[in-house]
């Protein structure tokens, strides 16, 4: 490999082909890498939560309208989306013990919800009884709308994961994908239940 | 063992794959391709309003969402991020030539490179449009604007360019991507893909901001104040989705540079060894990650306010709660622009002076603690509106933040003391830099007395105060950064003459601008304003002389650098003797930088120990 030796350190090969499969074995400290990343990701989600939920200077002096349905866009989407929650951890716990279909049986629950849940804050989002131009009206709207972004992403993620499972790419040995998406959703079904809080009790 | 992680950019010399369209090519088609199909979708089906353009607040909200997920998926995020995310197996070739810089890639040597060029390329922008201020300034009346809104359109894409494409970016995401890897001694950076998607929304960003006035002028600077906001034609919403792309880059890498300074370390780089730059970046990121997401909350609540619209901070909260969570944001940034560059000085002086780091672990302590005050002292932005008792904590906490900065100058002089200092141009651009944050932080502490910054609010005398810091301090250390590592970067050596002649040529440029700020400001010339009394003139034309003389010293600089870097002469691996890992890899982007990996044996800032720093491991070993 003389030419090699000669070659200067800051030419490259010509080509660089990356050709791997999706997912592979983790070692424990990736998980933890893993872990911490998804931990990280969270954190900066809750942000925005945080400047929502303060909106005490916007709701001040509001009410809940006398024509408020309580349940659409209120109590279903909440325990839809907090019942997914146990669902959620019991496919991460079905991944760690092998058994693929359960994973994907919970999982796939899951992304029902997520669907259900979308549709149902959408039908919120296009029949309130009240004015947006209001304190409660405008908060009600940005609150949903952030609740269905947020919802329709931990939705696709379970639905990764799905897919990647009956590929083979899931197994007990690489369980970081099946418990990022149930953090995500467990991410997201809490920060809506504190939104749902401010709106619809306190 | 592979990772979905961080070995992922570990190739296999298997054949060629099927070709297709360049990747920015097929990014610009696809986002072409989603602008139209749901601009078109909104605009004349679902949101249809009779005798409105093709193009409303609405739909262009949509229409740019869908281009930018079309471009993201372009370049490459379609074959390294959907397809794997739905298992199949991650397929991308990637040249190794030129080529490579144009697409999606998971080398972090490679990403970085991709993040200076754009951000230079930023930083060039809102220069072109700080020239086309200056010029209207050489005259006291509207003559090269056709509008006052169009002035001050310019000034915020000036601002807005330079803040979110630049002062966030060319450190973290630029240098950051490139050396924290090589520094940590890890062969990628924690989360390879992060970095790929987040660079690539970088360009999205600057090229939004910079056209927005397509779309109308806008008033409000780059501070995006609502309800202001509201008054304004559709090119505020650009300026809203603009700054959403640049802060989601910044927050992508930020989380991804984190978790690799945490968990990628080489075995034996324990936390007493971490080095400076790394301890810079670290504490950046860390207020990135925690206010980055707090102003894009607030920007789309000012988003919603121009296209529902809904009356926030109008009816519904007042105009200074919009202040109040804005420069709840707005300091810490500050902090974010200028603690890398406090963190450059202390990794480039030692090296320099061949000379021990004084005192760091209170250089660490002052990074930390200048991240943990940056969140204290926000409401000196807002004194004309506050009591004068709201004000008095926030006025000792922005004089108390000067205690941790002290400490990163304290470091550096007290290494440089005694030392065999070689004055090469980052030497040189370093002190340059440290002078002008020091003028930055006396006219910061005078501002910090709620009596001084009554009278000087909204003068160009806060205008000279924050260019000292940002340009003064961030400006400088990253071109001190980028004469040190230019022999990494390229294999080759700039000419000590030339170094020091742009050096000089922008420092005195540099300073005959903004010190004149400081004083014209206090003479009385107000910001926000084309027109200004006809006593102010003759010292803005001379301003405007100077500031067209420091526009040519950073353009001077930038052909020099690029010539070096094609045609420069050819150097040693690690011309400085510098003791930190990045120098004992020759790893160009496209190789892998240890190999084997390396284990740490001792500090890289001791260099009364002769001893290696470090030496060849096992694969598996990590600290």
């Amino acid at each position: 490999m003389a030419g090699n030796e000669q070659k200067h350190p800051f030419e490259a090969e010509p080509w660089t082909i990356i050709r791997r499969p999706a997912i592979s074995e983790l070692t424990p400290r990736e998980l933890r890498l893993g872990r911490f990343g998804a931990a990280l990701f969270v954190i900066s989600q809750a942000i925005p939560y945080f400047v929502l939920v303060n909106v005490r200077w916007m709701l001040a002096g509001s009410y809940i309208p006398a024509g408020m349905n309580q349940w659409v866009g209120g109590l279903l989407p909440t325990i839809l989306l907090v019942v997914g929650i146990l669902f959620a951890w019991l496919g991460v716990h079905a991944n760690l013990e092998g058994r693929k279909g359960a994973l994907q049986g919970w999982f796939t629950v899951n992304v029902l919800l997520g669907v259900a849940a979308i549709v149902i804050l959408l039908v919120a989002l296009t029949t309130y009884p009240f004015n947006t131009l209001s304190h409660y009206g405008s908060i009600y709207v940005t609150c949903l709308g952030t609740a269905v972004f947020y919802t329709i992403v931990s939705t696709i993620v379970m639905l990764g994961v799905i897919f990647r499972s009956a590929a083979g790419l899931v197994s007990p040995r690489t369980p970081y994908g099946p418990e990022s998406a149930a953090v995500t959703w467990t991410f997201n079904a809490v920060a809506w239940f504190a939104l749902y809080l401010a709106l619809y009790v306190i | 063992m592979s990772s979905i992680f961080a070995d992922i950019s570990q190739s296999e010399a298997l054949r060629r794959g099927r070709r297709m369209l360049p990747p920015v090519v097929r990014g610009l088609f696809w986002a072409a391709i989603g602008f139209f199909i749901v601009n078109t979708l909104v605009s004349e089906v679902l949101d249809r309003t009779p005798l409105a353009p093709y193009v409303t607040k609405v739909s262009v909200t949509f229409g740019w969402t869908a281009a930018t997920c079309g471009w993201l998926l372009g370049v490459g995020a379609w074959e390294l991020v959907v397809k794997p995310y739905f298992g199949s197996p991650v397929e991308w070739d990637v040249p190794n030539d030129w080529r490579r810089y144009f697409m999606m890639s998971l080398d972090h040597k490679v990403v970085g490179i991709q993040y200076m060029v754009t951000s230079v390329a930023g930083f060039f922008i809102a220069g072109l449009a700080a020239m086309l201020m200056r010029f209207e300034l050489m005259q006291g009346n509207l003559w090269t604007f056709p509008t006052p809104n169009a002035y001050l359109s310019t000034v915020g894409i000036h601002g807005t360019i330079m803040m979110f494409s630049f002062g966030t970016v060319m450190l973290v995401g630029g240098f950051g991507n490139y050396l924290i890897p090589l520094m940590i001694g890890s062969n990628s950076s924690a989360f390879p893909r992060v970095s790929a998607i987040s660079q690539w929304l970088l360009p999205v960003g600057i090229v939004t901001v910079a056209l927005s006035p397509i779309l109308g002028t806008w008033t409000t600077g780059w501070r995006g104040y609502a309800p202001l906001a509201e008054q304004d034609p559709n090119g505020i919403v650009f300026y809203y989705l603009g700054v959403f792309a640049m802060t989601t880059s910044s927050l992508l890498v930020s989380i991804n540079l984190t978790a690799t300074i945490l968990f990628q370390r080489a075995k034996g780089l324990t936390w007493n060894r971490i080095p400076m730059y790394a301890w810079g970046i670290l504490a950046a990121s860390l207020l990135n990650i925690i206010w980055l997401p707090e102003i894009q909350m607030t920007f789309i609540l000012a988003l919603l306010n121009n296209i529902v619209p809904l009356p926030m901070f109008s009816q519904i909260g007042t105009p200074l709660t919009y202040m109040e969570v804005f420069w709840l944001f707005g300091h810490p940034e500050v902090y974010i622009v200028v603690v890398p560059a406090f963190a450059l000085w202390q990794e480039i002086l030692p090296v320099m002076g061949q000379k021990t780091l004084f005192a760091r672990s209170w250089g660490v302590l002052g990074l930390v603690f200048v991240m943990m005050f940056s969140g204290l002292v926000w409401a000196h932005h807002m004194f004309t509106n506050m009591r004068n008792d709201q004000m008095l904590p926030f006025s000792f906490f922005t004089e108390m933040i000067s205690i941790p900065t002290g400490f990163a100058f304290l470091v550096s002089l007290g290494t440089v003391w005694k030392s065999r200092l070689r004055l090469t141009t980052p030497t040189l651009l370093v002190f340059m830099s440290m002078f002008n944050f020091l003028i930055g932080g006396v006219t910061g502490v005078m501002l910090a007395d709620p009596v001084i910054n009554l009278q000087t609010h909204d003068t160009f005398f806060v205008v000279g105060h924050f260019h000292y810091t940002i340009i003064g301090a961030m400006v400088f250390s990253f071109m001190a950064a980028a004469y040190y590592w230019l022999p990494r970067f390229s294999g080759r050596m700039y000419n000590e003459f030339w170094g020091k002649v742009g050096a000089i040529w922008v420092f005195i440029a540099f300073n005959a601008v903004f010190g004149q700020f400081l004083l014209i400001g206090l003479r009385g010339m107000n910001r926000w304003v084309p027109v200004y009394p006809k006593y102010l003139q003759n010292m803005n034309f001379e301003i405007s002389l100077f500031a067209f003389l420091l526009g040519l010293g950073f353009l001077f600089n930038l052909v020099y650098y690029i010539w070096v870097w094609r045609y420069g002469k050819r150097v040693d691996a690690n011309p400085w003797s510098a003791k930190t890992l990045e120098w004992q890899s020759t790893s160009a982007p496209g190789e892998t930088n240890f190999d084997p990996p390396v284990q740490v044996l001792m500090g890289f800032y001791d260099y009364s120990d002769e001893r290696p720093v470090c030496k060849p491991t096992s694969p598996a070993e990590v600290s």
